[in-house]
């Protein structure tokens, strides 16, 4: 991974900037968000410090990498209204991200606010640190690795977001849930501000930075005056919202579903370090009280880097959202109808004959690890001496 | 994106003997896209230290050796009798494989030429922000699979 850190101060980047600048956050979704700079969460903190303060933020676009010009162009592409209004970009991504940006975007103001100091590792710990520097930096190479502090100090860089104390205050609601008076920030998904209020609902379909499909129907709520049963995730905070998220009905549907999954999937298909193992464990789910004839699925193991395996898959669509919405490449889609449907590559195609660049957006989005990385393990006959 | 390119092969001999036990670790990440690593540079690499009387035991391939976590998966698969490890990876990849397995001998089989810009339809790069040594390389394209450097109408915008 490539390691950066932050050279610019918050009053800086404002310079940079003008009130009439319409403006798009860009960020890579790898590298960068784990060296504490990028990611749909620092991306969304920038552009609401920048909007309190009265600029125009067109909005946020989050990339799987930006070293990649044809995802870049996709990007482009697939949002042109917001790109075409666009004037200035501020890209939280390495430097070799910001020149690909740059190169895509020619008649913008593209906006960098880091140092790329060289290449590095991300430890079992989730730490970033930098092994091979670049001379400039005057370090040597290190099989230990230099830690991003150590950097920001001996480099004078800065080892932490842009004044994340300047985010401004939400606009919190009065909201009532299961009876008890709670305060949560107006327009949040509704689903994202239960669970930081510590109430526990299960979810598959939903992943913060990605659309919500309301696929799984597993963050069921009942919500005063909207009829039937309301999917959390696809609702907004409004003030007032008089909610039940654990009454004895909900509590039965939600296990009733986990059930379907589980028969759905198969128990011998679950895969223990999964979210979606997690989950039944969390909600105690060992047996199904239902059975379903399981037809064994496509198993796609021809793409170099991941294995799609259709047994796994709980259609939550996941992977296809981050194919489309952070990738840009739009390679992944459902296939086939009812018990046929699937994941499928390009027109049911093998992934090897298909454009992915292997970013690895929908390995990361899967819950059930029905996408995973590919490890392969080969042995050779000892050489005759 | 990283480009690391491969070592000659004699420099790579120079760190080996003919008793040696030897595993390769190849990354499926930056290497793999443009053709020096992934499993097929990983075979690449076994059969000509092979043909050339090297003992290459095993292949083994998983994505970014720059993450330990996935390092840390493979360290049951490398047998116990392998005493040398080949690092098919950027420096990165060498220092965390390094790391992991401190008990084993670990040779680079690259070197890090710098950051690049990739176009992967035209399956061509444009080196960025070169290191030192290969400063000369900023702003040249190069062809995936083959590494010779294109005319930049043949890449890029």
């Amino acid at each position: 991974m490539i390691i950066s850190l932050r050279s610019v101060k918050y009053e800086e980047l404002k310079k940079m900037l003008n009130k009439e600048d319409k403006i798009v956050v860009w960020s890579c979704d790898t590298c960068i968000k784990y060296c504490g700079l990028g990611g749909v969460e620092k991306a969304k903190t920038l552009a609401e410090v920048l909007k309190e303060e009265g600029y125009n933020v067109l909005g946020v676009e989050i990339i799987s990498e930006s070293c990649h010009l044809d995802l870049i162009r996709a990007h482009k592409k697939t949002k042109k209204d917001m790109f075409d209004e666009a004037t200035a970009i501020i890209v939280l991504a390495c430097e070799d991200g910001v020149h690909s940006v740059k190169n895509v975007f020619k008649e913008k103001k593209i906006i960098n606010v880091v140092k790329t100091l060289g290449v590095g590792n991300l430890t079992a710990r989730g730490e970033a640190i930098l092994v091979a520097p670049f001379e400039w930096t005057g370090l040597k190479e290190s099989i230990e690795g230099y830690t991003l502090n150590e950097l920001a100090e001996k480099l004078n860089l800065y080892n932490s977001f842009f004044d994340e104390d300047k985010k401004p205050k939400p606009k919190l609601v009065k909201i009532t849930v299961d009876g008890k008076e709670c305060e949560a920030e107006e327009g949040k998904n509704l689903l994202e501000a239960l669970l930081s209020l510590g109430y526990d609902i299960p979810h598959l379909c939903h992943k913060p930075g990605l659309n919500p499909t309301s696929a799984c129907r597993l963050c069921l709520v009942e919500i005063e005056g909207m009829r039937g049963l309301v999917p959390s995730c696809h609702v907004t905070v409004k003030e007032g919202m008089n909610i039940k998220v654990e009454t004895e009905e909900l509590k039965k549907y939600r296990r009733t579903i986990l059930e379907i999954i589980l028969a759905e999937v198969g128990e011998k298909y679950i895969d223990r370090r999964s979210e979606l193992a997690m989950m039944f464990r969390k909600y105690g789910v060992k047996k199904s009280r239902f059975t379903l004839s399981k037809k064994e699925k496509n198993v796609d193991e021809s793409g170099d880097i991941f294995i799609i395996d259709n047994n796994k898959c709980v259609l939550c669509g996941r992977c296809i959202r981050a194919c489309e919405e952070i990738s840009g490449r739009g390679v992944l889609d459902f296939g086939y109808r009812g018990e046929k449907t699937m994941i499928i590559s390009g027109l049911h195609d093998p992934m090897e004959e298909t454009n992915c660049v292997g970013c690895m957006a929908c390995v990361n989005a899967c819950p059930a690890n029905a996408l995973s990385l590919k490890t392969v393990l080969f042995d050779l006959e000892p050489v005759n001496k | 994106m990283i480009f690391a390119k491969p070592l000659p092969l004699n420099e790579v001999e120079r760190n080996l003997s003919k008793e040696d036990k030897i595993a390769i670790i190849a990354c499926n990440g930056c290497v793999r896209t443009y053709g020096v690593g992934g499993f097929e540079g990983a075979k690449k690499l076994a059969e000509s230290l092979r043909k050339d009387g090297y003992n290459v035991v095993k292949i083994i391939v998983i994505t970014y050796n720059c993450t330990e976590a996935y390092v840390m998966r493979i360290r049951r698969e490398v047998p116990s009798d392998v005493n040398v490890l080949l690092s098919l990876s950027c420096t990165a990849g060498y220092s965390s494989i390094s790391r992991m397995f401190p008990n084993k001998k670990v040779v680079k089989t690259t070197e890090n030429v710098g950051l690049i810009s990739i176009e992967d339809d035209r399956k061509v790069f444009e080196v960025t922000i070169p290191f030192e040594k290969f400063k000369d390389y900023k702003g040249k394209w190069f062809a995936f699979d083959t590494l010779e450097m294109v005319s930049k109408n043949n890449g890029g915008d």
